[in-house]
């Protein structure tokens, strides 16, 4: 659906390159995530793949055809949830939805039941200077999907959201997924990414560090471990590699001389995984 | 054309929301009800000037504070991926402007019942003054990120707007006024109702249109280099 070969780009009046020849490929269907720090060039080649950017070296074919070759109909076929609200303060959700509905070439989605989606039914004759927060990421969120397109850019979906309208939004993603839509998900929720992404690329300085599904990359560069608690004067926790554990000298002394008070097996976590990989520490305020 | 139509309706439905069609009702009265207990005869001049500040005052002052509404709002980097070309919306803020500028002067220029009318001598002078007004608000409204920062390069266009005034008024007398583009509005303006010269009217008419399509032009192209922020601007 998006393939990208040897993309560069480099902005106006700097001397480096800000994306320094990456190369991925999303299929049909597909939720590919990309996770960098700020400044890594995820904004950057997300900004590439909406064609707000088009000074770039390097091809990128989507849909089959080359990037450069669409014009602005091109946005009938995708749909963008930015990370930042962007509504008419002034304008109900409803209007909002209807006078962005009005300029694609889809006509006949039912506004009110994507507003249902999100839990806005309530508010849909609401000013959305009224919103909050969370509610304005909802209405963000679907107005991506009003006109039913094809692929779909998030930006930090959950971002703002309550744990509740947060598991919502991903089940939204998934049956988008389900439905055959392709999604290209910037992220820094190691979490969200574990949960919903087919495949992830780690970006960092413009490149991609590593790439792959979520399982792939923590069976590779992680460790599974197991935690250990157990009590002898005082209540303590230590952490084995599973590999050779039975060989463990220390894990068995452990058993023997004192009382276990619980053993967990834990995978590496995509956020460990980042870092080996990247050399780099992945945090919400980046 | 049908997403120029589109735009042209949200448009004129968010100055309404904005409050912008209130203010401009309410100048406009003050000026009708103002006319109407003023004899008129011999203020020709007065009367155009006024009506000229309309369409200055809609075409700039309100598009860069729509602009900046939106710009607060955020809501230019959603326009910018829907199928809405660049130049719709640019074209769809002038002919909303427009529209408002020409009720309004149409309202005035009633009340004042001039001795001489030439209607579309007036039309001709609304549409111009007030798109390139709304083009060079679009550009203005491109380098700055909020009101007051807004306030501070106002002067930097309206100062050398107005200089066109002193030669209108039998100032100051000097071929360079015709170098700026109000002279030419203002030219119109006073055809429209006093007996003009044909070669000021052709002048202002040909130099109008010229500076309307530059300034349309600097206008897409400040949009997306500024404000939307793309890095290919024709």
């Amino acid at each position: 659906m998006i393939q990208v070969a040897n993309l560069i780009f480099r902005y106006p009046n700097q001397e480096i390159d800000t994306i320094k020849g990456i190369s991925f490929k999303i299929e049909k269907g597909e939720i590919y995530g990309f996770l960098g720090p700020s400044g890594a060039g995820k904004s950057t080649t997300q900004k590439i793949l909406i064609k707000l950017l088009s000074e770039y070296k390097g091809q990128i074919q989507v849909m089959g055809h080359d990037l450069k070759s669409y014009n602005n109909s091109y946005y009938n076929k995708i749909g963008v949830g930015f990370e930042l609200p962007n509504h008419y303060a002034k304008l109900t959700g409803l209007e909002n939805l209807k006078l962005f509905a009005s300029f694609y070439e889809v006509k006949n989605v039912d506004l009110m039941e994507l507003l249902h989606k999100v839990g806005l039914t309530d508010a849909a004759h609401q000013k959305t200077q009224d919103y909050s927060k969370g509610m304005k990421m909802r209405l963000n969120f679907v107005r991506a999907l009003l006109h039913d397109p094809e692929i779909l850019f998030f930006d930090e979906p959950t971002s703002g959201l309550d744990p509740v309208n947060a598991k919502n939004i991903k089940d939204i993603i998934l049956d988008l997924k389900a439905k055959g839509k392709t999604i290209f998900l910037t992220t820094h929720n190691m979490h969200d990414a574990d949960e919903l992404c087919d495949r992830v690329a780690f970006i960092t300085n413009g490149q991609i560090m590593a790439e792959g599904s979520p399982k792939a990359l923590k069976l590779k560069f992680g460790k599974p471990l197991l935690n250990v608690e157990y009590q002898n004067s005082g209540f303590h926790l230590a952490e084995f590699e599973l590999e050779n554990l039975g060989q463990n000298l220390e894990f068995r002394n452990i058993l023997e001389s004192n009382k276990i008070i619980s053993m967990h097996t834990r995978e590496a976590s995509l956020d460990e995984v980042f870092i080996k990989t990247t050399g780099e520490q992945l945090t919400l305020t980046d | 054309m049908k997403l120029l139509i589109e735009n042209v309706k949200w448009d004129a439905y968010l100055i309404f929301k904005y409050g912008i069609v209130t203010i401009a009702a309410i100048i406009t009265a003050l000026y009708c009800m103002s006319f109407i207990f003023i004899d008129t005869t011999g203020l020709e001049k007065v009367v155009s000037v006024l009506i000229f500040t309309d369409p200055v005052m809609y075409g700039f002052l309100f598009t860069s504070v729509m602009v900046l509404f939106e710009k607060d709002a955020h809501t230019h980097e959603v326009i910018a991926v829907t199928p809405l070309p660049v130049n719709y919306y640019i074209l769809s803020k002038a002919i909303v402007f427009t529209l408002l500028a020409l009720v309004s002067g149409l309202a005035i220029i009633v009340s004042a019942q001039p001795a001489y009318f030439q209607p579309l001598l007036l039309i001709l002078a609304i549409v111009l003054s007030a798109s390139l007004f709304v083009f060079v608000g679009i550009v203005g409204v491109s380098f700055v990120q909020n009101f007051n920062q807004f306030i501070l390069i106002m002067p930097l266009v309206l100062g050398p707007a107005c200089l066109p005034l002193l030669h209108y008024f039998d100032l100051v007398n000097s071929w360079m006024f015709y170098l700026i583009p109000t002279q030419a509005c203002l030219i119109l303006f006073s055809a429209s109702v006093s007996i003009t010269e044909i070669w000021q009217i052709i002048y202002a008419l040909i130099y109008l249109i010229i500076w309307n399509f530059y300034a349309y032009k600097w206008a897409v192209k400040s949009y997306k280099k500024r404000i939307i922020k793309t890095d290919t601007y024709e």
